[in-house]
This record gives C-alpha cells, structure tokens and sequence, in this order.
C-alpha cells in the first residue's frame, strides 16, 4: 500500500508539474521572513500571495499570515503581496547573506469591487481549505454546512432542506469531526456531531477545513478532521440582507459596526423562516412514492456583538453570540412525524487576547458557553411519546505561545493547554450517567527546515474524563518545496471518545447503549500531498493528497436481530484521495475550480464482516464551479456528484450517485449613495429529487432572491 | 508529457464518471426447474438464492434501501418481501434476479407478514395499522385494508383462509393481551372469525397437512414464557396450549415426520412431538447448530432436508444443512441476518 501512495505522489506531482507551468530560482543563502497583516485591524491576513519578483520568488502566506522566503541573494529587494479584498502593497528589503531579515507587508483594505479569485486557497502549512468572507458572500450558501459541501473531501449528511446538517470528512461519521465556533466545540456531547444548519453563513468571517487526523492540534473528535468557523470581527461596515425564496423561505440580516474611543465594534442579527412544506415524488429507483412534505417548518434567529481593542501589546477582544431556532422534524416519508420537534439554543461569550511580536506570538481565550437542545413528539409515528432535553453548560480557557528561535534547523516552538469544564443535564440519559467533566489537554510544537525542507512535529496529551484515560496524539509532517512545487508527507493519529448517548442513552423504543464501548482511534495516519500555483493572466491552483487512515474501534450504530439499535466498534479501512484545481482568467473576470474525492472506507473483511462500504459513506463526490463576473454582472454554475451509497452492508442495495446543478445571477448596482446587489439563484434546475439519505425527499428545483444593501463608502465594497 | 488544462479537467470528469459506474446484477446460471433456496436476509434486505443440489451455485437480490424486512412469500418464481419499517413490498422475479415492482402500503403502516391467498395476491401485515391490505403481484395495486387484531405480524394461507397472527401490542411493544389469530376468508377478505390464544405475543405460524396451525407465543423478553399453541382450523379454536418454550420462541416449522421445530433467538431449535406431545429436543437441551444457540428459522426443500437459519446479524450468516437427525451436513454463508427461508423451482 506503501509504495501504492508513493507512487501515486509521484504521478500526482508529475501531472501538476506539467500543468502548472515554468518557474525559476535560485539558490542563495540570505532568508525572509515576513507577515501580512491588515493595515486597519492589525490582524494577520492570511493566505496572501507574496513574491519578490525580480528573483521570480512567489509563495503563499500561511494561515496565520506569515511567509519565509529561503536562498535570497543579498540586496535591496521589493516584496510585493496582494490578497483578494487588498490592494497590493510593496515592501523594500535589505537581505545580507546568512542572515534572516524580519518585515510586516501591511495591506490596505480594497474600496472597489473585487475580482473573482481562486475560492479555497490551500494553507499548506496545515493541509487545510480555507473559505474566507468574500467567496461567503458569493457563494449563496446559506448555512456553513452549504459552504463546507463544496470543499473536497467533506460530504455533508442532510435530511431535508430545513434539518440538521452534518459533515463528514474522508467517509467518516459525523462525530468524528471537530467544529469549533471562535474556538470553542460546539459538538453534541451527547451525539458527538455538530450540526452546521445552526450556523449562518452571514455571520461567519471565514470556515477552514482541516482534513485527516488533526488530533496533535485540536484533541478530542478531530478524528477525521476539523471546521474552524470564525466569527465577524469588529468593523465599521453597515450591511442589509434581505431573501425570499421557495418553500416560503424568509430572511433578514444587519450588521453594523463602528468605533468607539480604542474599542472597534460590531454587532447584528440574523432571522430566518421556511415553511419547507413541498409535494414530492420519490425517484422510481427509490420507491417512486408521492406525498405532501409538512412539519418542515424551520426558524432561526442569529444575534451578535463584538469589540476589540489594542491592549498589552496585542489585541483584547470580546464576542457574544447567540443561536436559537425551532424546526419540524419531519421523519423519513413513508413514516412521516407530523409532531415531532427540535428547539435549540446556544450562547455563548468569549473573551481573547493576542499579542504578536517580532518573537512570537501569545494568545489567552476564555469561553462560557450554554447549549440546550430539545427533541419532543407527542405522538411519533411509531412508540411512545418523547421530551428529551439536553442542557451544557461550558466554561473553558485555553492559552498557547509561540516562540521563534534560531539554533541549528529549529526555527519555531510552541506551547499550548486548554481546560474545559462541561456540566451536562441531559433527560435521554441513564441516571449512572456522568453529569460533570473536566477535559484537558497540553501539547508542544516545533518547526524547522533543513535546506529546502521544512519539518514539523507536534505532540498532545489529552485527559478525556467521559472515559477517564489519557490519549498521546501525534503529527509529524515534512515539506519540500522547490520553485514550482511543495511536496508534503504527513504522519498523524487521532482519538475520538464514545459520545455521551453511545454510552449512557436511556434505552427505548429501537434503541440501547452500549457502557463497554471504546474509544474511536486513528494509529497511523499517513498522506502525501502536492501542491503547486502559478500567478499571472492564467492563474492556476491545484493540488491533490492520497491517503491511509484506518480506524479502529469506529463507533457505528447497528441493529440487532430484534432491531434494536445500539452502538458498536468496528474495525474500518480508510484510503482515498483529493485533487483539485482552481483557475482564475483575470482579464475575462472568470474563475472556475473543479475538485474530486475518493474515500474508500470498508469494513475490516478479517474480522467476519463484509468487506463493503461502510453505510451512506458515498466513495466518489465531486465539485465544480464557473463564476464570470462580466461588469456590474455576476454569474456562476455549480455542479456536485454525490456517489452512490450502501443503504446496509451489502453491495446489493446501492443508492445511485446522482448530480445536482445549480445557477445564480447577480446584479450591482446603485442607488443614492448605496450600493446594492441583487442575487437570483436556482438550485437544482434539472429538477433532481435525489438526496444523500434514502426516506428524505427533495423538492427538486427551487429558487432564491436576495437583496443586498451597503453604502458606498463600505470599505468592502460589494 | 505535457498536459494542458483542459486534458487535466477532462481526466477528472472521467475518472468520476467512471468511478461511479455501478456494477450490474452478477451470478451463476442456475439450471432451469432446479430446485432453489431462498434466504431472506433482513440487515442486508437482501435475498440469497442459491441452487439445493449445488449450493455454491448462488446469487443475490437486492430488495430494498430501508426497511426491516423479516417475512416473504415465494410462489413459483415470484418472491414477494414484507419491508418491515419501510410500509411496502417489494416484489421480486427470482428467475430474473431483479424487483419487478413495488407496492406502496399507507404511511406508517408498517409491513410485517405476507402470505399468497392466490397466483396473483398476497396478504401483507399492517402492524402500525392493525390491518392487512390485499396487494396484487402482478400489478402493485393495494386494495382496502381489512382490519385485524392489535399488531399483525404473521400470515399463513390455504386455500380458503388466511391466518393473520396479531401480537396484540401496544405502543411500547409490550403485549397488551393474548395474542389472538384473524381468520379471513379469501373469497370475501372478511375476518370471520377471530381466535384467542393462550399465550402471548406470537410471532410465527405454520400449517400442518393435517390442518392444524401451530403458533409459536414468543412471550414477554425476559421472562422466559414462550409457549406453543395448537390451533384447529376446522373449529377455529384453540386446541392446546404448551409451556415450557423458555424464552422468545419467535418461528415454528413442521416436518415432514410430523415434527413441530421450534426456534429460538435465545437457545437454538426446540423440537416436540406433535404426536406425543412430548419435546424430544427441550429448550435446556436444544439442537443447536453449528454450536448456535440462536437461530431464525428451519425450513424444509422438496426432500424434507432441513434448514437452519443462523441468526448472525453483524456479519454474513451461514444457513446449516442438517440431516434427519439434525446434525449438520453442509454450511452456506448467505447474508447477514437470515430471517426466513422458502424453497421453490426456477
């Protein structure tokens, strides 16, 4: 298997190299080391492009803004970055030979329009998608699970428009995934999963994704990988949004920002209705049945406030939050629950400091958080009525410093620790059931290079007091970059505990816990990954990663003879790949990128088990989008293939693969000294009525209106 | 090798495509008039069909994307599948090796239970419903319901009636009552006569040449009070009643000795006598093969050779073919979860 992944490296690299095209450098032995950073926040602008153009010297900022250029000859050189949203700035450096030279590029905020550019820029230092406010505001998604479904790798399990949403990263299982909100896991502790659909896209800054076992960073749950939903940080923009669409879908956003002495400011709020009720037919191959959807009915309210100021030497910030909304859960179609509800709450406050030098960096954050959950039917269509709460009450602190040194190939270390108290009511539970726990962590981190490769090593202890032991995460990742490409091999391992529900679920109707279950692991996680850019008229992006990631011990629920549903371990073999390519032809305003997944996840076969698919894990997705922004206009297509899925563990009850289109047109324009825009968007336009989960109808096509209202002198412009 | 964009996109959008092919139906060629097994598979919603004579000879059927389906019926080479939680059937050509139709049953109804009263109808188990519904094979067409007891699980037909086994639940799925048996007349579809058993919570059933039907009482989990009920079918009475089945006696076969095999989820096979009225296997010292103590059910091919369903439901089962003496002759790795098993020609 080993020297099947090298191989396909190897051919991987071999293909990028000849797309992406001519490059030259040279080696010297002066070195820059920079950051870009925001000329109005002073935040560090991640993902920027930098390049010293007279030594053809081009790379990509990290996700914390920082670039290094390595073998510059000595002299005066011009740094030049640009980002999308920025305009590009020049710095002047002087480089001596053998020395480092340190320089901060400030970017200023862009007045006008901004260009379509590549939608998910990869942060090679951690191997992870980015999707930042601009491609959200273009996107049309709705909730962060619509932005997540696009990037490869993730397949986002729904079950209707209007329901929960959650991810799935390289076929794992919703609770191997990690979400964290402004840093804080807004997981169920009781299921495991975070559900998407209670995140607006309109209140999100920006939503990385961190594929593979990210354990080492993250701890618990990033068995599969990690979504880092920011939030909106303070500004002085004033916006307006308001939707209509199919299904009676209603929404209204505002958001308003300003300053006040030193403090910068912001604060909005978010609501949204849809009746979804809709007649449906199922497709043929699904059973052909027809029927009225109701109790699809979903509302949200979102509301936000945030300030930060300069203090200490860094930046001190607060955010509130809160997340409240009530949906019918309509059921599976031919056992339709017309009573049964979902009530769900989450606030949450957060308070940060960060303080970035010359030397490093420090950061101090501190979270309180209270998330209630309620499912109630008073008369489900089959056993008997429910009203289960779950209330989690959460205070947590987390802290990590970050050191730059120079001794030998070492260049960077870091520290971090958090500590988590969770206090969980939860009704579903059995009464031995734990209430109270105490996580902690503590990890170490370090960074080098030697020559053209750069290493990193990162290792984290992590108390899980749900199943009171100690779990060892590691990454150890090796980068080789050269003028055209960066090669990365990464070694990684990950933990995920039993949920609360796999172990203590009150048993009922279908279902029961199972006490002895042990945790999800990730051993020995290995990928290779490649990556190249090239800049000019033609922009292009791609790159691609194979991987190996077995689990053992995966936690799946499975029925017994008498149906009754429990949680079991299984043994599972995971491999499969990513490749993408993002294109960007400035001169026609066009953009386009095209990804592709594979993830091959199979029963282990030499423990008596099938050797299929693991269920409603789809092998094959894949993704595409054109945006042509032709003047005041703003077009763009989208397809995604969702592959076909074992419904049980069988070859022999495969749900076809199926693709879905979607168009939307946009139009600036302005009135006054406001600047609006006007987005129509039909999803699904060829009418497919598919969904990732057999029993859940689509409605097929629909549409949407949203109007989007700035002033002018908005420093993002529209 | 130089590649352009396009060639690049194009190797994408084809490695996708082609990715997604799904494979077709496979299987050996399974000689005309031989005699099949067919096993229903209810984890995987599959049926496996493999040929008496030759058992590797052996394919499988695909039946449903949900459901819990636990029952069928087989008429010559028309298998009909009670889906359980999904409220239809699905209706299969096992000659074909395809699903010619499915029949819709009414929202939340369920369906458990299925029986031919003729060449082109069947009688499928409302349990959500306390009903049956008369489905047409041929066309998929669901007649009226015909109510029934509390929770119809089982239907066994002759020629004139059919038996519905109702295990009179309620909500919780805990008996409310005795079970009792619905007696429909075929050529009206009325419930002439309903039956009160002894025992409670039945769950299978099965007719003896002699006309007598036996019906396995599963009893309540855990309590260990399974009993057997004997059931004239000239008098529609209970007959006899009797104890000593231990716990959840879910199916009940009749061989061609006249012996009444009884199985278990929890112990394996029971066997008694219908004659003497005796067990000659009890539960405390039960048939239990290949070392099982759990097993779905026992059927009989066309030479009276049993069949022992091995209730396996995490990985693929086997189906045990025993002697007259009910040691195991030969093993057949089926699907995951056999919960029935039927015998008929192609």
């Amino acid at each position: 298997m080993m020297r099947r992944l090298l191989l396909l490296g190897v051919v991987l690299a071999a293909l990028l190299d000849a797309a992406i095209g001519d490059g030259a450098a040279a080696q010297w032995p002066g070195e820059i080391v920079g950051t870009i950073i925001d000329g109005e926040t002073q935040r560090m602008v991640p993902f920027a492009t930098v390049e010293v153009a007279e030594l053809g010297l081009i790379t990509t900022a990290g996700s914390d803004g920082g670039f290094r250029f390595k073998a510059v000859s000595s002299g005066t050189h011009v740094i030049r970055a640009q980002r999308l949203g920025y305009r590009p700035s020049e710095v002047e450096v002087e480089v001596a030979h053998g020395r480092t030279t340190r320089v901060a590029v400030e970017l200023a905020v862009a007045a006008v329009r901004v260009d379509p550019v590549v939608a998910y820029h990869p942060d090679r230092d951690a191997g992870g998608f980015r999707i930042d406010r601009a491609t959200i505001e273009r996107s049309g998604a709705v909730t962060v699970g619509d932005l997540v479904d696009r990037v490869p790798g993730v397949v986002v399990r729904r079950t209707g428009l209007t329901g929960p949403e959650y991810a799935m990263i390289r076929g794992s299982g919703a609770e191997g995934v990690l979400v964290l909100l402004d840093g804080v896991a807004i997981n169920d502790p009781v299921t495991g999963a975070a559900d998407l659909s209670t995140l607006s896209a309109s209140t999100v800054e920006s939503v990385k994704v961190e594929v593979g076992a990210r354990s080492a960073r993250y701890g618990s749950r990033a068995r599969a990988g990690v979504i880092v939903v920011e939030s909106r940080p303070p500004g002085t923009a004033t916006e307006i949004v308001l939707g209509v669409g199919s299904l009676g879908s209603r929404s209204g956003s505002i958001e308003t920002g300003n300053t006040i002495g030193a403090w910068r400011w912001s604060a909005g709020g978010l609501m949204s209705s849809s009746d979804g009720g809709f007649d449906y037919r199922l497709p043929v191959s699904a059973g052909g049945r027809s029927g009225t959807r109701t109790n699809a009915d979903l509302s949200r309210i979102n509301v936000f406030a945030t300030a930060e100021r300069d203090f200490g030497g860094g930046r001190l910030g607060f955010r509130t939050a809160v997340e409240t909304g009530d949906r019918g859960l309509p059921g599976k179609a031919f056992a339709p629950s017309i009573n049964a509800r979902q009530v769900f709450d989450r606030v949450r406050l957060h308070a940060s400091w960060n303080g970035v030098s010359d030397d490093g960096s420090s950061e101090l954050a501190f979270h309180g958080a209270r998330q209630r959950l309620e499912h109630r039917d008073p008369e489900p269509p089959l056993g008997l009525a429910y009203d289960d709460e779950t209330a989690v009450d959460e205070l947590g602190l987390r802290s990590s410093i970050t050191r730059a040194v120079h001794q030998g190939w070492l260049r960077e270390i870091g520290f971090e620790g958090d500590f988590r108290h969770r206090a969980v009511d939860a009704d579903g539970l059995t009464e031995g059931a734990f209430d109270d726990f105490n996580d902690f962590g503590v990890g170490a981190r370090a960074v080098g290079d030697l020559g053209d490769l750069d290493l990193t090593a990162q290792v984290r202890l992590d108390l899980d007091d749900v199943t009171d032991a100690w779990f060892v995460s590691h990454t150890l990742g090796l980068g080789l970059s050269t003028e055209r490409l960066r090669f990365d091999i990464a070694h990684r391992s990950a933990f995920n505990p039993p949920a609360l529900g796999d172990l203590f679920f009150d048993a009922a109707i279908g279902i029961a816990p199972n006490p002895e279950l042990r945790p999800e692991r990730v051993v020995s996680e290995i990928e290779f990954g490649v990556s190249a850019h090239r800049l000019g008229e033609i922009a292009l992006a791609a790159g691609g990663s194979v991987y190996r990631a077995d689990v053992d011990d995966m936690i799946e629920w499975a029925p017994d003879f008498r149906f009754i549903w429990s949680p079991q371990n299984f043994d599972v073999q995971r491999r499969g790949g990513e490749v993408w390519l993002s294109a960007t032809i400035t001169g026609m305003n066009l953009m386009a990128d095209l990804s592709y997944s594979n993830a091959r996840v199979r029963y282990d076969s030499s423990e008596g088990r099938a050797d299929v698919q693991v269920v409603y894990r789809p092998q094959h997705s894949a993704h595409s989008r054109v945006e042509w922004t032709p003047g005041d206009w703003r077009l763009r297509a989208e397809s995604r293939y969702t592959g076909a899925r074992t419904t049980a563990p069988t070859e022999a009850n495969q749900l076809p693969g199926f693709w879905t289109f979607d168009v939307a047109a946009a139009w600036l324009w302005r009135v006054g000294s406001l600047a609006a825009e006007t987005e129509v968007a039909i999803d699904r336009v060829g009418g497919e009525t598919q969904a990732l989960i057999f029993g859940f109808p689509e409605p097929g096509r629909r549409f949407r209106v949203q109007l989007r209202i700035r002033p002018q002198n908005d420093d993002r412009g529209l | 090798m130089k590649i352009t964009m396009k060639n690049t996109m194009m190797a994408v959008i084809l490695a996708s495509v082609v990715a997604c092919d799904d494979s077709s139906r496979l299987g050996p060629d399974i000689p005309d008039e031989a005699e099949v097994a067919v096993v229903l598979n209810s984890i995987d919603r599959t049926l496996t069909v493999f040929e008496v004579a030759r058992p590797d000879n052996m394919f499988t059927i695909g039946v449903g994307f949900d459901g819990t389906p636990v029952t069928f019926a087989v008429r010559g080479v028309t298998a009909v599948v009670a889906m359980g939680s999904l409220p239809e059937v699905a209706i299969v050509d096992l000659d074909g090796r395809f699903v010619i139709r499915r029949a819709e049953l009414p929202e939340n109804s369920g369906a458990t239970g299925v029986a031919f009263i003729d060449d082109e109808t069947v009688l499928v188990g409302n349990p959500n419903l306390d009903s049956v519904s008369p489905v047409n094979v041929l066309t998929g067409d669901v007649g009226p319901e015909i109510l029934v007891g509390f929770f119809p699980e089982f239907i066994v037909a002759d020629g004139q009636r059919a038996y519905v086994i109702n295990a009179e639940l309620g909500d919780d799925f805990v008996p409310v009552r005795s079970g009792t048996v619905s007696v429909i007349d075929i050529a009206s579809l009325q419930v002439i006569e309903t039956i009160e058993l002894s025992g409670e919570n039945p769950g299978g059933a099965v007719l003896a040449p002699d006309g007598r039907l036996f019906v396995a009482n599963r009893g309540r989990l855990g309590e260990r009070s399974g009993s057997l009920s004997v059931v004239s079918t000239t008098t529609l009475q209970e007959t006899e009643h009797h104890l000593g089945f231990d716990e959840f006696p879910s199916r009940v076969s009749f061989s061609p000795g006249g012996l009444v095999l009884v199985t278990s989820t929890e112990y394996g096979i029971a066997v008694w006598d219908s004659a003497t009225r005796e067990f000659v296997f009890d539960p405390f010292n039960p048939v239990t093969p290949g070392g099982n103590r759990s097993s779905a059910g026992v059927g009989f091919d066309s030479d009276g050779t049993p069949y022992a369903l091995e209730l396996e439901c995490s990985e693929p089962a086997d189906v045990f073919r025993l002697s007259e003496d009910l040691v195991v002759q030969r093993t057949i790795q089926v699907g995951t979860c056999p919960f029935d098993i039927a015998f008929t020609t192609l």
